[in-house]
């Protein structure tokens, strides 16, 4: 312990600290970005494939259903699904771009699109997945002539399990998001 | 500008890699998370590096980054189990800290005082600590160069309360 340190002093104390972990290199940096771009690319592939799953769901429905607002239900069902699953698709090969202020922005404004970006592509899968459970559960003795217990105990259960899945996400999502408007308020 | 990301991000590193340690040090206590830290600020540097076009000095750029990377890192931790105050609160705390500050060692006692202090001030403090001028501090914070002049008068003083008479109020 040093008995008098002026701030020059204290700089020097600051200064010499030994590095504790050794930076990443840019082949590793490259592996890391690669891996969070899969995840997302990954789950926009499952919102196509749901998308669709729901397409094929509501022709069927179409053609199966006797009643004329079960087909209209269905019909909107697919007018939704194909936007939705456009831009899913669409968002799968476009290039996350940055703003060319990204550091002026302070940075927050390229964390925000990143984290929105992350969220999007998780959120697009619930979107498709509520809905096909609850025309399971609606249509189901229409589809398949099978025991009601299966649409009664299965698919609450699915929604229930779907619905926790999203709050948990949503959840997450807003902490970060709310942090970093904390942060804004506090620079500002 | 013919530089690439990688060269951007090789140069940051080489000339800004030990300050970038000592930020995570004074942004996380936990050893692993500030690997972790450390791990998303290169990240974030390496992909901010695509659009880096020379418009403020590369040395701007990566504290700048690196300390809104680390400041949202540290509000997620601390929100819901410490507060975090200013330069001047801290001011009044260093006069009424207890005798045991005298027994620790000088850079364990600049790290507790620097993780006490509410993100604008500690990255001013750090920003200091690392040896940039007001005109730099200014520059990389957004503000005005007085402001950050008056603001580093107060850290020379509280500096000097807690280190010149070895911890002693």
């Amino acid at each position: 312990m040093m008995e008098r340190t002026d701030a020059n002093d204290v700089k020097l104390i600051w200064q010499s600290q030994r590095r504790e972990h050794s930076t990443m290199s840019a082949e590793e940096l490259r592996v890391k970005a690669a891996q969070i771009q899969a995840k997302v690319h990954r789950n926009l592939i499952v919102a196509f494939v749901l998308g669709v799953f729901v397409l094929v769901f509501c022709t069927i429905a179409i053609a199966e259903l006797k009643n004329a607002s079960g087909r209209l239900v269905a019909a909107a069902l697919i007018v939704l699904t194909c936007v939705i699953t456009y831009r899913a698709y669409d968002r799968l090969w476009s290039r996350p771009t940055l703003s060319s202020s990204t550091a002026l922005n302070a940075c927050l404004e390229f964390y925000r699109a990143e984290l929105k970006a992350q969220y999007r592509s998780i959120a697009v899968v619930w979107r498709f997945l509520v809905p096909i459970v609850l025309f399971a559960f609606l249509t189901w003795n229409v589809l398949f002539r099978t025991s009601h217990l299966v649409p009664r105990l299965a698919l609450p259960a699915a929604l229930i399990l779907i619905l926790l899945g999203r709050r948990l996400a949503v959840r997450k999502y807003k902490q970060k998001v709310s942090a970093l408007d904390e942060f804004e308020r506090e620079e500002s | 500008m013919s530089q690439s990301r990688d060269d951007f991000y090789k140069q940051a590193t080489t000339t800004y890699g030990d300050a970038l340690g000592r930020l995570v040090r004074a942004y996380e206590l936990d050893s692993e998370k500030r690997r972790d830290l450390l791990q998303e600020i290169l990240l974030a540097l390496w992909r901010s590096f695509e659009k880096f076009e020379g418009r403020c000095s590369l040395r701007t750029w990566v504290y700048r980054i690196a300390h809104n990377i680390a400041t949202s890192h540290v509000i997620r931790q601390h929100r819901a189990n410490s507060r975090l105050v200013s330069l001047e609160e801290i001011d009044t705390m260093a006069q009424q800290r207890d005798a045991h500050a005298a027994d620790q060692l000088d850079l364990e006692r600049l790290l507790q005082l620097i993780h006490q202090l509410n993100p604008p001030d500690r990255e001013l403090m750090l920003l200091y600590l690392e040896d940039l001028d007001a005109g730099a501090i200014g520059e990389i914070m957004g503000i005005s160069a007085v402001n950050v002049r008056s603001k580093i008068h107060r850290i020379k003083t509280i500096l000097a309360r807690r280190f010149h008479a070895g911890g002693q109020p």
